[in-house]
C-alpha cells in the first residue's frame, strides 16, 4: 500500500520531467490556410485597414464589395494551439462603424521573440507558442473607396485608386499605380512609389517617395528623398531632405540642410539654411538664407532679404536686389537690369556680362564688385567711400567732383552723354572695391 | 475494551495466516505508542525507528509464540523495551545516573501539578539522564515494578528506586522551569 | 502514596505519546524484514527518504516550471537588444556607441546653447532616442527583422551626423567671431 504510493509518486515525478522536457521538443502543428472575408459595401465606402507584418496586395474593382483573403503559414507548438489559433482567426470580423468598415489583422495583444522562444498572446486565449508565423493578404476594394491604410513592416502593392487615400505607414514599402484623388501620407522609414498622383499632403520621416506627375504638394519632412515629375504648387518644410521636381508652379521652400532641384518653377520663396538649391528657370525668387549654395539658370528677379555666407551662381538674371548680405559670393554670367545692395558686408559680386543696366547701387563694408560693362555704355558714377578701391575708366569720364580727404573719397563723374534715366552707379561705404571692365 | 480484544484476536488470527492487511492493522494500532516508548528510552528518533521496525518484525515472526492473543500489546511492548536495552548494551552507551548533586533535597515534590502541556512533559522526560529516564519511564509510565526494572537493567532494586526518585524530582524541576519560562 | 507528578504521568499516559513515526518508511522496512531482506533497514529508510524527497522536489519544480511557463508570458517581456538577436549585430552596435560617445564628449564642451541652429540639432538628437526606444519594442515583437535592425542602426548614423553638424556650426560661430574681430 505505502510502497505503491511511493511508486505512484515516483511515476508522477518522472512523467512531470518528461512533460516539461518534451515541451521544448514536441511535434509542431502547421497552419497553412487562407481565410476569407466578404462584405457588401457601396462604392464610396470608407475602409480602415490596420495591417502589421503582412505583405498586402490591394486590387480595385467596380463591384460594391470588399473582399479580403489572408493566408497564414504558421508552425505552432501543439495541435491544440494550432486549433485554437485557427478558430480565433476564423472568428475575426470586419467591424462596421458609422464611419465605415474596419479590419485589423494585428489580432494579437502581444508577440514576443526572446532567446529563440516565440510566443503570441491573443485576447481570450492562452498564450501560444510558435516557431514560424507569416501572413500575406490580398484585398479587393471598390475603386472609389476611401482608403485609410495603417501599416507596419509590410510590402504593399496597390492598384489604381480613385477615392481619397490616407496612408499611415511605418517601415513599409508601397508600390502604387495612379492615384486619382487627394492623398494624405504619414510615413516613417518607408519607400513609396506611385505613377501619377493628385494633391498630396505628407508628413515624412526618413522616407523615399518616387512618383510621376502630381498636383499640389504640402509637405513637412525630415531625412527624406522625393523624386517627382511635374507638380503644381509646392509648400515644403524640409530638414535634411532631397527634393527633385520637373516643372512646378509656385514654390515655398523652408528648410535646413536640404537639397532642392527644380527644372522650371513659378515664383519661389526660399528660407534656407545650409541648403543647395538648383532651379533651371524661375520667375521671381525671394530669399532668406545662410550657408546656402544656389545655382539658377534663368531668373527674372532675385530678391535677397538676408544672405549669410551664401554662394550664388546664376546664368541670367534680370534684377538682383539684396537687402542685407554678409560673406556671400555672387557669380553672375549676365545681369540684365539692376543690382541693388543695401547693406553688404564682405561680399563678393562678379558679373561677367551686363545688359541694358539701369541701376547699380552698392552700400556696405568690404564689398568687392567686379563687373563687365559695354564699352559704349554711358553712365553716371557716384562714390562716397572710405578706403575705397575704384578701378574705373576715369580718363574716359567727365569728373564733376572728386574730393579726396585722406582715405575718404567723394566722386561724381559721367561717362558719355548725360541723359535722363541713364545707368547710375552708386558706391557707398567702407573699404569698398569696385572694378568696372569695359568690353 | 472487550470489543477491542475481540477485534485483536481476529486480526492476530489473520496475521498468523500471513494476511498483510491484518499485519498493517496491528501496526497502525500499536506503532505510535511503541515508538514513543522507544524514543523516551533512547532519546533518538532514528534509533527509535530502528527499534520499532525491528520489534514488529520480531513480533510478526514469532506471533505463534504468543499464547494469549489478548496480551499482544504488552508482549510487543516488552519486545520494544528489550530491544532498546540491547541497543544500549551493544553501543555501550553510558547509562548515566542521576547523582546526588542533581538532586537537591530542598526540591520537594510539589503538590498540585498545574495543567501542563503533555508535549512539554514528554520533552522534559527526554531531557533526563539515561538511567533515571529509563527507570522513570518503566516505572511511572509502563508500570513495571522496581524488581522487574532491576532485572531488565541489571541493577539493584535500591538503585532502581533511587534513580526513580531522583528522576521524578528532576523532572519536576524541569517542568517548573518550563512553566516559569512560559 | 503517589505524588501529583506520578498521578499526572499515570492519568495522562496516552497523551504523552506526542511523537509519530514515519509510518510509510517503517512499514516498508517491516515488509522487507518479514520477506527476509538482509539490507540495512536504516540505510534503506534513508535511501527511501532521499528518493521520496527528490521525487517531491522534481514534482514541485515541474509544476512550478509549468506555472511560470503559463503565466510568465503574460508578464511584460524583458527588452531584448541586438546582441540577443545576433552577436555580430551587438558588436556593430557597440562600435556605433563608441563613436557617438566620443562625439558627444566633444560637443559637451561647447558653449553655444543660445544658438538656435545648434539647439535644434540637439533636439533632433533627442528625438532619435525616442525612435530608438520604439524600435526596440518592435525588435521584441518581431525578432530578427531586417527593417527593424536597419532602423536601429539608422538612429546611430543620424546621431553621428547631427553631432558632426553641431561641431561644424560651432566652428562657424568661432570663425566669424574671429573674422569680425579682424575687420574692426
Amino acid at each position: 500500500m505505502k510502497t505503491k504510493r511511493t511508486y505512484f509518486y515516483s511515476i508522477i515525478a518522472i512523467c512531470s520531467i518528461l512533460v516539461t522536457s518534451v515541451a521544448g521538443y514536441g511535434q509542431g502543428k502547421n497552419i497553412e490556410k487562407t481565410y476569407r472575408w466578404t462584405y457588401n459595401a457601396d462604392q464610396h465606402v470608407s475602409l480602415t485597414f490596420n495591417n502589421y507584418d503582412c505583405n498586402l496586395t490591394i486590387h480595385t474593382w467596380d463591384k460594391p464589395d470588399i473582399e479580403y483573403a489572408m493566408s497564414v503559414d504558421a508552425t505552432l507548438k501543439s495541435e491544440e494551439d494550432a486549433g485554437r489559433l485557427d478558430q480565433f482567426i476564423e472568428g475575426l470580423e470586419f467591424s462596421r462603424t458609422s464611419g465605415g468598415i474596419e479590419f485589423n489583422n494585428h489580432f494579437w495583444t502581444s508577440r514576443v521573440s526572446v532567446a529563440g522562444k516565440k510566443t503570441m498572446t491573443v485576447k481570450g486565449l492562452k498564450t501560444i507558442q510558435y516557431t514560424e508565423f507569416n501572413m500575406e493578404g490580398e484585398m479587393w476594394i471598390p475603386e472609389n473607396c476611401i482608403l485609410h491604410l495603417n501599416s507596419k513592416y509590410s510590402e504593399i502593392e496597390v492598384d489604381n485608386l480613385s477615392g481619397e487615400v490616407y496612408l499611415d505607414l511605418y517601415n513599409d514599402k508601397l508600390f502604387g499605380s495612379d492615384v486619382n484623388s487627394d492623398m494624405k501620407i504619414t510615413a516613417k522609414y518607408c519607400t513609396l512609389e506611385f505613377e501619377k498622383m493628385k494633391n498630396i499632403e505628407a508628413n515624412l520621416y526618413n522616407t523615399d517617395i518616387e512618383t510621376g506627375d502630381i498636383g499640389n504638394l504640402d509637405i513637412i519632412s525630415k531625412y527624406s528623398n522625393l523624386e517627382m515629375g511635374n507638380a503644381g504648387r509646392l509648400h515644403i518644410e524640409a530638414y535634411n531632405d532631397k527634393y527633385s521636381f520637373g516643372s512646378t508652379g509656385d514654390i515655398r521652400f523652408t528648410d535646413k540642410y536640404s537639397d532642392l532641384n527644380v527644372l522650371n518653377a513659378g515664383d519661389v520663396e526660399l528660407n534656407c539654411y545650409n541648403s543647395t538649391v538648383n532651379i533651371s528657370k524661375v520667375r521671381d525668387v525671394d530669399l532668406m538664407s545662410k550657408y546656402g549654395k544656389y545655382e539658377m539658370n534663368k531668373i527674372n528677379k532675385l530678391n535677397i532679404i538676408t544672405a549669410y555666407n551664401d554662394n550664388f551662381k546664376i546664368e541670367e538674371l534680370g534684377d538682383l536686389g539684396i537687402n542685407e548680405s554678409k560673406y556671400s559670393v555672387f557669380k553672375l554670367d549676365r545681369l540684365e537690369h539692376s543690382l541693388v545692395l543695401k547693406d553688404g558686408y564682405s561680399d563678393k559680386i562678379q558679373i561677367e556680362q551686363t545688359g541694358a543696366l539701369k541701376e547699380v547701387n552698392i552700400n556696405g563694408k568690404y564689398v568687392d564688385l567686379q563687373m563687365a560693362i559695354g564699352k559704349s555704355l554711358n553712365y553716371r558714377f557716384n562714390a562716397s567711400v572710405k578706403y575705397g578701391k575704384l578701378d574705373i575708366n576715369e580718363e574716359a569720364m567727365n569728373v564733376k567732383k572728386k574730393i579726396q580727404n585722406g582715405s575718404e573719397l567723394e566722386m561724381e563723374a559721367i561717362k558719355g552723354r548725360e541723359t535722363d534715366g541713364m545707368l547710375s552707379f552708386f558706391v557707398n561705404g567702407y573699404d569698398m572695391a569696385v572694378t568696372l571692365t569695359e568690353q | 475494551m472487550e470489543e477491542t480484544i475481540h477485534i485483536n484476536r481476529r486480526v492476530i488470527e489473520k496475521c498468523l495466516e500471513g494476511d498483510i492487511k491484518a499485519q498493517y492493522q496491528l501496526y497502525q494500532q500499536y506503532a505510535k505508542a511503541m515508538f514513543n516508548i522507544a524514543i523516551r528510552f533512547l532519546n533518538n528518533k532514528m534509533d527509535a525507528e530502528d527499534i520499532l521496525q525491528e520489534s514488529f518484525v520480531t513480533a510478526f515472526s514469532r506471533l505463534e509464540e504468543l499464547q494469549n492473543r489478548d496480551l499482544f500489546g504488552s508482549w510487543l511492548k516488552r519486545i520494544v523495551i528489550n530491544n532498546c536495552i540491547s541497543l544500549h548494551r551493544k553501543r555501550k552507551i553510558k547509562f548515566e545516573e542521576i547523582d546526588e548533586q542533581m538532586h537537591d533535597a530542598a526540591d520537594e515534590i510539589e503538590s498540585g501539578i498545574p495543567e501542563i502541556d503533555p508535549a512539554l512533559v514528554h520533552t522534559a522526560i527526554r531531557e533526563l539522564p539515561a538511567k533515571g529516564r529509563t527507570v522513570l519511564v518503566l516505572r511511572a509510565l509502563e508500570e513495571y515494578s522496581h524488581k522487574e526494572i532491576a532485572g531488565m537493567l541489571d541493577i539493584s532494586v535500591s538503585t532502581s528506586k533511587t534513580q526513580y526518585s531522583r528522576a521524578l524530582t528532576l523532572l519536576n524541576r524541569k517542568l517548573k522551569g518550563k512553566i516559569d519560562a512560559d | 502514596m503517589p505524588t501529583d507528578l506520578e498521578k499526572y504521568l499515570n492519568d495522562r499516559r496516552k497523551e504523552l505519546d506526542v511523537e509519530s513515526p514515519d509510518d510509510q518508511l517503517i512499514w516498508e522496512g517491516i515488509r522487507q524484514g518479514l520477506q527476509g531482506s538482509r539490507s540495512s533497514s536504516r540505510k534503506r529508510r534513508q535511501w527511501i527518504r532521499i528518493r521520496n524527497m527528490a521525487a517531491a522536489i522534481i514534482i514541485v519544480i515541474s509544476v512550478g516550471y509549468m506555472i511560470v511557463d503559463l503565466i510568465g508570458d503574460r508578464r511584460p517581456a524583458v527588452s531584448i537588444t541586438l546582441s540577443d538577436i545576433d552577436r555580430n549585430l551587438g558588436v556593430r552596435e557597440q562600435e556605433y556607441r563608441k563613436i557617438v560617445s566620443f562625439k558627444e564628449q566633444e560637443v559637451s564642451a561647447f558653449n553655444s546653447t543660445d544658438n538656435m541652429i545648434i539647439a535644434e540639432l540637439f533636439e533632433e538628437i533627442r528625438k532619435l532616442d525616442t525612435i530608438y526606444a520604439e524600435t526596440l519594442k518592435d525588435l521584441n515583437e518581431l525578432g530578427y527583422n531586417e527593417q527593424v535592425i536597419q532602423t536601429i542602426f539608422d538612429t546611430y548614423e543620424k546621431k553621428i551626423y547631427l553631432l558632426e553638424l553641431i561641431i561644424l556650426e560651432n566652428n562657424k560661430i568661432k570663425n566669424h567671431e574671429n573674422e569680425e574681430n579682424l575687420f574692426l
